[in-house]
């Protein structure tokens, strides 16, 4: 995980760069990281090693042209990543940006390559939109089935991977994208029931574990989970 | 564009909602005719008309399957809206359940895009105020712009109000409610409107979603074609925009209206009903649940059984001191096939009743209060996961319990299942579950003259039959698999005078189906016995029964009868047997061989009758045949294998 951890910092400072258009604080990259500024500094200084960064005390870091190509080609890798998921896979936008978040860290250039040759789009390939600064949320919550909740459980409800007909008998019983479920009651392995729009809903292992939540929190907490939205 | 409906009534009003609304009972009230009213899911399988007189005229009310949206899947809920577009009611009376109205509003938002009138009553006001859910009438009312009665259907509230209303609605009101779709939805749906002239918004959203069927079903063939032509193109550019199925974005935007509407019109007060929520997850608690399941099913069955067969004796008693030994004398003498005909319908009508009043009548009692409470939808949640080892999920619990009591109305019942598959399996395992007539045969022969363990262990083997069957079919059965999707019914108490209305008219609609049946075939059988057709039959296969089963060649003749109705091979077999006490001309394992063989082979007339409706001719014939060749096949085991152990 440590070239995750790099890469991690490389984006969080060329995005506090862009942003503030001045040198990234410390402070403010531990914020943005959610870490302590002694561990901070101390990845700081490793990265400045590795010449990727340049480090001045009390004003801040600033990428270096390495940085700067290293961050670039993790955020190519996310680009595509993420048109892939809404164009092919059919997926959410803010959905499929948090995906690639993830898998950017650990996508080799053979699949991201397959990828464009697939998508039959090498022009977007070769340079990627970059209109928007890539964010990504620093603590990932993962999107997990409905049938790994437990009793009591709460989420809000990104997407259905279910054929058509019964994703339709699904929404006309109120499960759209966005709406907030409780689970109600599990048993081991069986079916699971959630509260929705007011209604207590039955779902088997077979649905519940296609159907995939956001957990813990309600909408409007979910805004706060950066997303790069053109 | 549209047709009238039937031009024998002035006016037609169709009664629409989602299921267990309490809109059957509503219905009921109003016209009085028979509808099953149910706290689960789905069992108004069929269009119910009544008619009703208001002001010399004369008018035709229906009620309609219960549907959630008009996208629908199951077969009831294409019925309904096959209903809704092809013949187009008058007016559309749409019952919401007070309790859960944001879902509720679904459906009525969508109904309100037909250019149909419609008044919405607001059902279960009594059940909403106990969960402190206190909902604004008046401003509902100007939020949809159609009229909103409140109402409690069980007590009759509100209903004189809502027909009223009915049959005076004439014009669609102009103030009515308009989904706030997306710019991009709303700016197609008028394109596709200057296109199509006179087609409702509600066929516009639907062409865009690309529903054909639904388009079809309200337009001409040519019309139908270029409007979803024209929607799908400009569905296209939609999609692309939004990055989303349009389908999706629709539906975003129907539950948002929805939402906003119960914000507005909704406040809570504290609930007082915690005792019910404990007792709620006490019947679905792993262990207290299945445990709990257990003693209602036994006690259901125990009851029946005990109360049944009292009740039974009494009414046998009665028809043979009354009717059937008066008939006798009278026709003694007579041409010998006209009697039979006579004696033998007499004894088809006897046994009818001798089957659904006590057993019958007393199963749809327990079952409608199960029903009611909304306790059996909590068992389909319980039995999901063993349901899919015979390869069905645990809705189908519903009618596989319905089948104990009969098959005929528990394969009516499989329509509520989703896919053709789960309806095929359904119903052969509802042809081998023992109804209420095998079990008299089980408990009249093998329980009274063998002993009870003897009895118990014919349910086990029926079972065992049932779950590899199940598991074959599970296993080998193509089609598309599903999983439980499925509606928790709240929690209510039953009511008394809904439980009996229901289960009389559950009886009434086995006598519909059952009697004529049982009449035509007895006497068919009186006439095939009077010229000797029977004698014939019983040489030829006798040797044959005799030699796999054991059997004496007149119980051939009695397993005949019993296609008619299963109980009917005891009663026959006791006729030719010359007497009732079996233990005098059959040994026990005889007795058990026949018990068996009776409550496996080939369902019984009505059965047949209406798998043939439900399925078609091959599936019937095909689990007619499974059943025939499995009873003998078990038989001759039996016999063979319990000869060489004695």
């Amino acid at each position: 995980m440590y070239t995750d951890r790099i890469e991690e910092y490389l984006e969080t400072i060329q995005y506090l760069t862009s942003k503030n258009q001045a040198p990234a604080k410390n402070k403010d990259l531990a914020e943005e990281l959610g870490l302590a500024p002694a561990s901070v500094t101390e990845m700081l200084q490793k990265l400045s090693e590795e010449g990727l960064i340049t480090y001045t005390p009390y004003r801040g870091v600033e990428l270096t042209e390495m940085g700067v190509l290293q961050s670039n080609k993790i955020q190519r890798k996310h680009r595509i990543l993420e048109k892939f998921f809404v164009e092919v896979l059919n997926m959410d936008r803010e959905v499929a940006s948090k995906e690639a978040c993830i898998l950017e860290h650990h996508i080799s250039e053979l699949i991201l390559e397959s990828i464009c040759t697939f998508m039959n789009d090498s022009g977007m390939c070769k340079q990627p939109p970059s209109n928007s600064p890539i964010e990504c949320p620093t603590s990932m919550e993962e999107y997990i089935p409905i049938s790994d909740m437990d009793e009591g459980d709460e989420g809000t409800v990104v997407m259905v991977t279910l054929p058509h007909t019964v994703k339709g008998r699904l929404v006309s019983l109120g499960m759209t994208a966005g709406v907030q479920i409780t689970v109600k009651r599990k048993q081991k392995q069986g079916s699971i029931s959630i509260l929705i729009r007011g209604t207590e809903l039955a779902l088997g292992n077979e649905i519940a574990s296609k159907i995939f939540v956001s957990p813990g929190v309600s909408a409007d907490h979910r805004q706060r989970s950066r997303g790069s939205h053109s | 564009m549209r047709q009238r409906s039937d031009p024998k009534y002035d006016k037609s009003i169709a009664f629409v909602g989602n299921p267990s609304v309490g809109k059957s009972a509503f219905f009921t009230r109003v016209t009085g005719v028979g509808v099953v009213v149910s706290n689960y899911p789905g069992t108004t399988v069929e269009l119910t008309h009544g008619t009703i007189k208001a002001d010399g005229k004369k008018i035709d009310v229906v009620d309609l399957p219960g549907i959630y949206s008009l996208g629908a899947a199951t077969e009831d809920e294409k019925v309904s809206k096959r209903y809704l577009l092809h013949e187009s009611p008058d007016v559309i009376v749409n019952v919401l359940d007070a309790t859960r109205l944001e879902r509720n509003l679904y459906l009525t938002l969508q109904i309100l895009e037909l250019d149909i009138p419609v008044v919405v009553a607001l059902n279960q006001m009594d059940a909403a105020k106990e969960m402190g859910i206190e909902i604004d009438v008046e401003g509902l009312s100007r939020m949809l712009g159609v009229p909103v009665v409140p109402t409690i259907a069980t007590k009759g509230s509100g209903l004189d109000e809502v027909m009223n209303l009915a049959i005076d609605a004439h014009t669609l009101s102009s103030d009515r409610i308009k989904v706030r779709y997306d710019n991009h939805i709303l700016h197609a749906t008028e394109q596709l409107g200057q296109e199509f002239p006179g087609v409702s918004n509600g066929v516009r959203i639907r062409a865009l979603e690309h529903d054909a069927d639904f388009v079809h079903m309200c337009c001409r063939p040519h019309d139908a074609d270029m409007l979803l032509q024209s929607a799908s193109l400009l569905a296209i550019d939609i999609e692309q925009v939004h990055g989303m199925h349009i389908s999706d974005t629709l539906s975003r935007d129907l539950y948002g209206e929805a939402g906003q509407i119960v914000d507005g019109v909704t406040s809570y007060v504290e609930s007082r009903s915690t005792l019910k929520h404990k007792i709620d997850n006490l019947l679905t608690s792993e262990y207290v649940g299945i445990v709990g399941l257990v003693c209602a099913l036994l006690l259901t069955f125990m009851l029946v059984f005990k109360v049944g067969g009292f009740l039974e004796g009494g009414i046998v008693m009665l028809f043979e001191t009354y009717l059937v030994q008066p008939a006798r004398v009278i026709m003694s003498g007579s041409n010998p096939i006209l009697e039979n005909i006579v004696i033998y319908s007499l004894l088809g009508v006897e046994a009818g009743f001798a089957i659904a009043i006590p057993y019958i009548g007393l199963f749809y009692i327990m079952l409608s209060i199960f029903e009611d409470s909304g306790y059996l939808t909590r068992a389909a949640f319980l039995l999901d996961r063993m349901t899919h080892k015979v390869g069905l999920h645990g809705r189908a619990v519903i009618p596989l319990v319905l089948g104990f009591g009969c098959s005929v109305p528990a394969i009516m019942a499989t329509r509520t299942l989703n896919t053709r598959r789960e309806r095929r399996i359904a119903s052969a395992l509802i042809s081998l579950i023992p109804c209420s007539a095998r079990t008299v045969i089980i408990l009249g022969l093998v329980g009274t003259f063998v002993g009870y363990w003897a009895a118990v262990s014919i349910y086990v083997l029926e079972l065992l039959v049932i779950l590899v069957t199940g598991w074959i079919l599970g296993r080998g059965l193509s089609g598309e698999r599903t999983g439980l999707i499925m509606e928790m019914s709240p929690l209510r108490r039953p009511d008394v005078t809904a439980t009996m209305k229901k289960t009389w008219l559950r009886i009434r609609e086995f006598i519909y189906v059952a009697f004529p049946l049982l009449i035509a075939g007895s006497a068919l059988l009186g006439i095939l016995d009077a010229v000797g057709v029977l004698d014939v039959f019983q040489t030829a296969v006798g040797p044959f029964f005799t030699g796999l089963l054991g059997l004496p060649a007149f119980a051939a003749t009695a397993l005949v009868f019993g296609i008619l109705r299963k109980e009917m091979a005891l009663e026959i077999l006791a006729v030719l047997a010359g007497t009732a006490s079996f233990a005098m001309v059959l040994t026990p394992l005889q007795m058990y061989v026949f018990a068996v063989v009776t409550t496996i082979y080939i369902p019984c007339v009505a059965t047949i009758a209406i798998l043939n409706h439900e399925l078609g001719t091959r599936d019937t014939v095909a689990i007619s045949v499974f059943t025939v060749v499995l009873a003998l096949t078990i038989g001759t085991v039996i016999n063979h294998t319990a000869l060489l152990i004695m």
